[in-house]
């Protein structure tokens, strides 16, 4: 389950603090759909960010399976993204120099899991259709492969959580159903899937829709 | 992630930059390339006048004018000027020290030496008693040397080194030949075989001697200088009872005065060592600057890499590497540029060595193990250094900053 309690994020620029995200509270049950749809600068991405230990609330308490991630060490968040989170990115953030098959493998690397590394991501990309482009560099590939292979290296570990920044932002229509099918399926699969987006037809995908602006949930 | 999967990632990074990696290292190529060239023939210069001394002969005991402070670096000034040794010195010794063997003084005689139109200008022109020869453990190649007959009628003999002999007469044999000293004829009777010099460390360069009879040498100068007293101890172990022995007996003879040195053999190696702990001070401190221009450009190279692939460090991190990690896969890709840098400088080294040899045949370098591996071990070092700046810079960025970073 994930629980936010009066959650504010504060950033100073220079001289000016603006607040991203001001005093919310939300709980997502274990195993929900939900989409967070609010427009660019809402705080919809810092929301993510929160949630998936990549950054600290300035106030309040982000808890994930009842744990909360502000009083987490650095070393502690790190095995929690590794362990508990999968990202997947609208620009799909791939390691440019690395094959597909080894930008799939890189959550195992940092990984304490003993398993066959080579043969998990492998099987991963033969079931999204990749079979064929197993060592083929992200520039080689298309935006749709690029974002299979992102959901891909996301579900690698086994993560509980599926957390989707604009997933669909950076590709067709056509290729973006297919990418929320595939969100559609590991719901279905039993994770918690939350994705953040302005795309008004793409949060009504989930079971659960959180609006957002100016920081606050309306 | 463990060490290995650090390495392998390091590995793949620095080979997805080919072209970068082969340029960052030249500076440490040239670095390390420079530390092992000037160990090597700093050793290998040691070496060779270790040997030297070692060749000067067998258990010596020298006396030298001047005091000269054991432990430090010689003065050689001490030397310089009048000497303060005297035939009484020679006397005196030989009877407190019956059990020394060859003792012989010396004494050093200015002027050319001339034959026919050749002259010899470093000529070291030694007037020596009978027993110089043995004390200094040379050898003749011809004739004989010269015996108490010579030095008792002042003759006008010569024994010859083996470079004053070829250079006074290049063509044949320099034996019954005459050869002209501040105006006077010396007759050749002795040519010594070539030995391995060990001038300038309390022995003299044996090749370019022109040594006559002792009393002779005090005739020509009409002086009579004793700049040398050397003597042989029976055995290894008697070495240090004689020196003091000598020293107690010249003390008498100075009342009381320290105004020369007894010198052993080990007094003059520790001289060299300490010599040579100097020359390779200077010489690391040279390689290390040499080094540090390198590592410079290893830590410059590293931080525009840090600044280049600051969002593959965010990815990285959004995936669960820690802090720990991505300063362990930086510092890691720091050192394995380094020590290859290192592997490839080693590897010109000692490819090196025969053409050097070819163009510098007296070059004494040699491959020494020890060298080698602390060449090897500087490379990491640089690689540490220099790289943990950029390492460290890359483990604290933020991983929402750096993912978002162009």
């Amino acid at each position: 389950m994930i629980r936010l309690t009066n959650v504010t994020k504060r950033y100073q620029n220079g001289d000016t603090e603006f607040s991203a995200v001001r005093n919310v509270s939300l709980v997502i049950e274990q195993g929900e759909f939900v989409s967070i749809l609010g427009s660019s600068g809402s705080g919809k991405s810092t929301l993510m960010h929160l949630i998936g230990g990549l950054d600290r609330p300035t106030e309040g308490s982000v808890e994930i399976h009842n744990k909360n991630l502000a009083k987490m060490s650095d070393r502690a968040l790190a095995a929690y993204r590794n362990h508990t989170i999968g990202f997947v990115f609208q620009f799909f953030y791939l390691l440019p120099h690395a094959s597909a098959l080894e930008n799939v493998m890189l959550p195992l690397v940092y990984s304490h899991r003993r398993v066959n590394r080579r043969a998990r991501a492998k099987k991963l990309l033969t079931t999204l259709g990749l079979e064929k482009k197993l060592s083929q560099k992200p520039a080689e590939l298309s935006g749709g492969e690029q974002q299979r292979v992102a959901i891909a290296r996301a579900i690698v570990n086994v993560p509980d959580i599926i957390l989707a920044d604009e997933p669909t932002g950076n590709l067709d229509s056509k290729t973006g159903e297919y990418i929320i099918e595939m969100l559609a399926v590991l719901h279905r699969a039993g994770k918690t899937v939350v994705v953040v987006t302005h795309d008004q037809h793409l949060a009504q995908r989930a079971g659960h829709i959180i609006h957002i602006r100016d920081g606050q949930i309306l | 992630m463990n060490f290995f999967e650090s390495i392998k990632i390091a590995a793949a990074s620095l080979w997805a930059r080919k072209t970068r990696s082969a340029l960052s290292i030249l500076g440490i190529v040239v670095g390390i390339l420079t530390v092992a060239s000037l160990l090597s023939v700093a050793l290998g210069v040691k070496q060779k006048v270790t040997t030297s001394i070692e060749s000067l002969g067998s258990n010596l005991v020298a006396v030298v004018p001047g005091k000269i402070e054991k432990g430090g670096t010689p003065n050689f000034f001490a030397q310089l000027g009048a000497s303060t040794l005297t035939e009484q010195d020679y006397d005196a010794i030989r009877e407190a020290a019956p059990e020394a063997k060859n003792v012989a003084m010396a004494m050093l005689v200015t002027g050319t030496v001339r034959a026919g139109d050749t002259s010899l200008n470093s000529a070291i022109i030694f007037a020596a008693s009978p027993g110089i020869e043995q004390a200094f453990n040379v050898r003749r190649e011809e004739g004989r040397f010269l015996d108490t007959v010579d030095e008792t009628q002042r003759a006008h003999t010569v024994v010859l080194g083996a470079i004053a002999a070829k250079q006074l007469f290049p063509a044949g044999s320099a034996l019954n030949k005459t050869i002209d000293i501040r105006g006077e004829g010396f007759t050749v009777v002795g040519v010594l075989e070539a030995v391995v010099s060990a001038s300038g460390f309390g022995g003299p360069d044996v090749n370019s001697f022109v040594m006559m009879p002792l009393r002779t040498g005090w005739d020509l100068t009409g002086t009579k200088q004793v700049f040398r007293i050397m003597m042989q101890a029976s055995d290894a172990e008697s070495i240090s009872v004689l020196a003091d022995k000598v020293k107690q007996t010249l003390l008498g003879t100075h009342r009381g005065e320290e105004d020369f040195s007894v010198l052993t053999q080990e007094d003059l190696l520790g001289f060299v060592n300490n010599i040579f702990d100097i020359l390779t001070a200077m010489l690391s401190a040279i390689a290390a600057i040499s080094l540090f221009v390198g590592g410079i450009g290893i830590m410059n190279i590293m931080l525009v890499s840090v600044s280049e692939r600051t969002r593959e460090i965010g990815i990285r991190k959004a995936v669960g590497a820690t802090r720990g990690a991505i300063l362990l896969q930086f510092l890691v890709e720091s050192v394995m540029l380094t020590f290859l840098g290192g592997i490839i400088a080693i590897a010109l080294f000692i490819a090196g060595i025969p053409i050097a040899k070819a163009r510098v045949p007296s070059l004494p370098i040699e491959l020494n193990v020890q060298v080698l591996l602390l060449a090897l071990g500087f490379s990491a070092l640089v690689g540490i250094i220099f790289g943990i700046v950029p390492a460290y810079r890359a483990s604290q960025k933020h991983p929402i900053e750096a993912l978002r970073a162009e």
